[in-house]
């Protein structure tokens, strides 16, 4: 036990006696007598149900809401009357500044999450699976393809999850959005698990460059700078990884399993640029430390190319593994990691960082990757 | 019936389908999109269809995409479009080259256009809907233009 | 930053090296030549369509996974070859009785597959004619704006530990993401359905900070999840179906019906954790027990708190006029409360009957 209450109701005389009001009917109406005003709400399209921003109004607006929330410790949600500040408890949330957490649209992408939920054990066809027969080589690519991102899926979750407690329940909609974010990603780690077993081989080999840009995700030093990474690099990159793979999807079943996980992704790389956009419009000298820290986190990112992903993808992209199949493979791979990082920088430009393709060190890579390629050609 | 592609008539007449099939689009959820249809050809078309919680709510042709604020447009030549229709003829989903990502994707064979990567992004996020929604002409009688 | 990789990927010439060779077209394919279980796991039952027991087999299941996890420190899946060199992720939740049930599984499964839409299931036109007195909506929006804190209470204890717990035991890390999307789900009607009938959020109150302040600072995962899933998620159970049988809106049963379904996924992963726990560690019975009894203090402080206890009268009488005539029915609420938990907490093996709880109902009877 961290935490004892302030009283021992067992042996307290006052607890006693209020037990003792309470079974002669007399009851404290304090709070109905001190009501506040009340309200009108209306659904303005009864066909999308009751939005989060259909009751954006007054004292739950969060546009009426402070920058630094004070006054809440607890756990109320925005627009309670709170406790008088000597009488309530502290919860000890740390994210207590808007711009630590918010993004622009967050209440959409939070209605859009909870209408957009799938189901992997039943939304995906698993039942088709016995009417194609793929072959063995594209089979094990596959799942050499699923394994990895089995494993990466799951930092979306663990990271969301070490920050969702910290927030100020004032900011319920970004807690709310990134629990979506949690289960989204754990019905991926899912699907992918799940299609690996599914089909005569299994999981294969775990990438060790790929845990430590996981590491460097989860170890991030703050909700903002584990955002960023993860949310706009890394699930930025990922999304074109999921678009390529839905391309160079064996079967149907494959192709609609992507189809899913792409609209999930997308919806947290969206949250991620409106939170970085947000932060860089209303706490503009964090730029040098987001900066900062993306130098390292696209570094790390690199990590993610490994072998065993590249080589997959390659034999997925180029349907086999005849000297044929390769070059087209590589082609395909190629093509997509330019996109990669084309679409990166696009979106680090539109939340406020368009200095991202200046300094990262990701176009050198790319550079050196293509002349090495080169000289290995010409030689 | 035939109904000619590209017309608004033809995207009215998915339109019309999606309302009907409301329980299948329903289970996909919101989809909240203006996006733009563009056929390249010797006379080209630009469409803009705009998508409101589970229905396309708006077709019309615009004369620049200036008309509309479209988030995002997918852009390709006629034959294009006409094979990834007679694909999804087929077997009433496209085969796996002629999805809307993978035309998309690689090899850039239909191109999408946009300004803002948010907008950009509801393609992604919304993909299911789009897919199954011109999915819908699998047994419609097209005159190719 | 607070990570930097041993080795700096980006200016390791063999990493390069190795792409260049791969995008040359020099591919290892290593990855086919792997040690592995070779499996093929389909529906046993198409209309469940493939669940996680139906890829509960050998090495990749979790009747494999050992007591105390040694080999694994990563993200990498059950199952997957662990090459030399994977870091450690920082999971210091390794033993699996200290977080495992054997139902997690199977209620992720019914998770998603019982998963519903606050902003379009509940029939919100009711909320918008609202038919019965504002004394009665200003008693629900009181009881709704304790219950958005308490939900926000059960997401956060997932959210607290979850990413602590070694990824081997992933289906039980997917339960919690689950619990927190449900609990994201219940404050987000719970906060809209006072708003909507237009009174209102209520108060925030003392008593029931404590409590969620005693449940949220539980020392250990064990004791965390006996407080919230066993307790809390008990009481929000019991105020859940309280709602639904006294309100007359249409709006208010369903968030009931829904509400209740959700909660009580917790409450059943709460008890056979105990019991996994216990059945390999009844030592831990005694520290348990006594971590529950004192949160049961706070509890008891919370269901006598002159806001929730008036707030609970006016609502099972319909109007203010009355509560104090409802008094009785209150207590046999808490009577009928108080039993399932002592069931609970003698089915989990952390029973007291003399616990604070009860000691309280007797009183309040008496």
């Amino acid at each position: 036990m961290s935490y004892y209450g302030s009283t021992d109701y067992s042996y307290n005389s006052d607890f006693n006696l209020r037990i003792r009001d309470i079974k002669k009917g007399n009851l404290d109406f304090g709070w109905l007598d001190n009501a506040r005003d009340t309200v009108e709400i209306r659904r303005r399209d009864p066909r999308r149900g009751l939005m989060l921003e259909d009751v954006e109004v007054g004292d739950y607006a969060v546009e009426n809401a402070p920058e630094v929330v004070r006054e809440n410790r607890g756990l109320a949600p925005r627009g309670a009357i709170l406790a008088e500040g000597s009488d309530q408890p502290d919860l000890g949330p740390s994210l207590n500044k808007k711009s630590d957490v918010w993004g622009y649209r967050v209440q959409r992408y939070w209605e859009e999450a909870m209408s957009r939920q799938w189901n992997a054990s039943t939304d995906v066809p698993w039942q088709d699976m016995d009417k194609y027969e793929i072959p063995e080589d594209l089979e094990y690519a596959f799942c050499q393809l699923c394994t990895l991102l089995s494993e990466v899926e799951m930092i979306a979750t663990d990271l969301p999850s070490k920050w969702s407690h910290h927030m100020n329940s004032h900011f319920q909609e970004v807690k709310a959005f990134i629990a979506t974010q949690c289960i989204d990603e754990a019905r991926h780690a899912e699907v992918f698990r799940k299609r690996a077993l599914a089909n005569g081989v299994g999981l294969l080999r775990a990438s060790v460059r790929g845990e430590h840009a996981l590491k460097g995700i989860l170890e991030a030093d703050s909700y903002s700078e584990g955002s960023v990474f993860l949310h706009v690099l890394g699930e930025g990159f990922i999304l074109t990884l999921f678009r390529s793979s839905e391309f160079i999807s064996p079967t149907p079943v494959e192709q609609r399993m992507f189809q899913l996980v792409m609209q999930d992704e997308a919806r947290h790389v969206s949250y991620g640029l409106q939170h970085l956009k947000y932060l860089m419009d209303n706490c503009p000298e964090v730029r040098p430390q987001i900066n900062g820290f993306l130098d390292e986190a696209e570094r790390h990112l690199t990590g993610l190319f490994n072998p065993d992903q590249l080589e997959s993808m390659i034999v997925l992209g180029g349907k086999g593994t005849s000297p044929k199949c390769i070059k087209r493979g590589v082609e395909v791979v190629g093509a997509f990691q330019g996109k990669q990082i084309q679409e990166y920088f696009h979106r680090a430009e539109r939340a406020g960082l368009p200095e991202r393709k200046e300094r990262s060190p990701l176009l050198e890579l790319q550079e050196r990757m293509i002349a090495g390629i080169q000289a290995a050609n010409a030689g | 019936m035939t109904i000619k592609f590209p017309s608004v008539d033809f995207f009215q007449e998915l339109a019309r389908r999606m309302e009907a099939d409301a329980a299948e689009f329903e289970k996909l959820g919101f989809c909240d999109t203006t996006l733009g249809i563009q056929v390249n050809g010797d006379a080209p078309h630009l469409y803009a269809l705009t998508f409101e919680v589970f229905d396309c709510t708006d077709v019309r042709e615009l004369s620049s995409p200036d008309d509309a604020e479209l988030d995002f447009t997918l852009a390709a030549p006629l034959s294009l479009w006409r094979e990834m229709f007679e694909s999804i003829k087929k077997t009433g989903h496209p085969e796996p080259a002629f999805t809307l990502n993978s035309l998309s994707h690689v090899g850039d064979q239909m191109a999408v256009v946009y300004d803002d990567p948010e907008g950009h992004d509801k393609f992604y996020r919304f993909m299911a809907t789009i897919q199954a929604f011109v999915d819908q002409a699998s047994d419609l009688d097209i005159e190719w233009a | 930053m607070a990570y930097y990789a041993r080795d700096d990927f980006f200016n390791n010439p063999e990493v390069l090296e190795r792409s260049v060779d791969i995008f040359s077209g020099n591919l290892e394919i290593g990855w086919k030549d792997l040690d592995i279980e070779l499996v093929r796991c389909r529906p046993s039952d198409p209309r469940r369509g493939l669940t996680f027991e139906d890829t509960n087999v050998g090495s990749y299941g979790w009747d494999q996974i050992p007591e105390k996890i040694r080999h694994n420190y990563s993200m990498a899946p059950r199952g997957a070859f662990l090459p030399e060199g994977l870091p450690h992720l920082g999971y210091d939740i390794n033993r699996k009785s200290e977080v495992w049930a054997d139902n997690a599984p199977a209620l992720y499964e019914e998770s998603k597959a019982r998963r519903w839409n606050p902003t379009r299931e509940v029939p919100w036109d009711a909320v918008e004619q609202i038919a019965h007195g504002d004394e009665l909506e200003r008693g629900l929006a009181q009881l709704y704006t304790d219950l958005t804190c308490m939900a926000t209470a059960l997401g956060d204890i997932p959210s607290k530990w979850v990413w602590h717990i070694n990824q081997e035991l992933l289906e039980l890390k997917m339960f919690q993401c689950a619990q927190m999307f449900d609990a994201a789900r219940l404050a987000d009607v719970a906060r809209k359905r006072p708003i909507a009938g237009g009174t209102g959020l209520g108060r925030d109150h003392a008593p029931l900070g404590e409590l969620l302040k005693c449940v949220l600072d539980s020392g250990n995962f064990p004791c965390a999840s006996a407080s919230a899933h066993i307790l809390l998620a008990g009481l929000m159970q019991t105020l859940l179906r309280h709602i639904g049988a006294c309100s007359p809106n249409a709006a208010d049963q369903t968030i009931s019906r829904f509400g209740v379904q959700d909660v009580s996924r917790s409450i059943a992963y709460g008890v056979q954790h105990m019991q996994y726990l216990l059945n390999e560690r009844p030592d831990e019975a005694t520290s348990l027990t006594g971590h529950l009894d004192e949160v049961e203090n706070a509890l008891i402080g919370y269901l006598a708190s002159p806001i929730f206890f008036s707030a609970m009268a006016l609502v099972t009488a319909g109007s203010r006029e009355q509560a104090a005539d409802a008094v009785p029915q209150v207590a046999a609420l808490y009577r009928r409360f108080s039993n399932e938990h002592r069931e609970r907490r003698n089915s989990a093996g952390i029973g007291n009957d003399a616990s604070p709880l009860q000691a309280f109902v007797t009183e309040l009877e008496a």
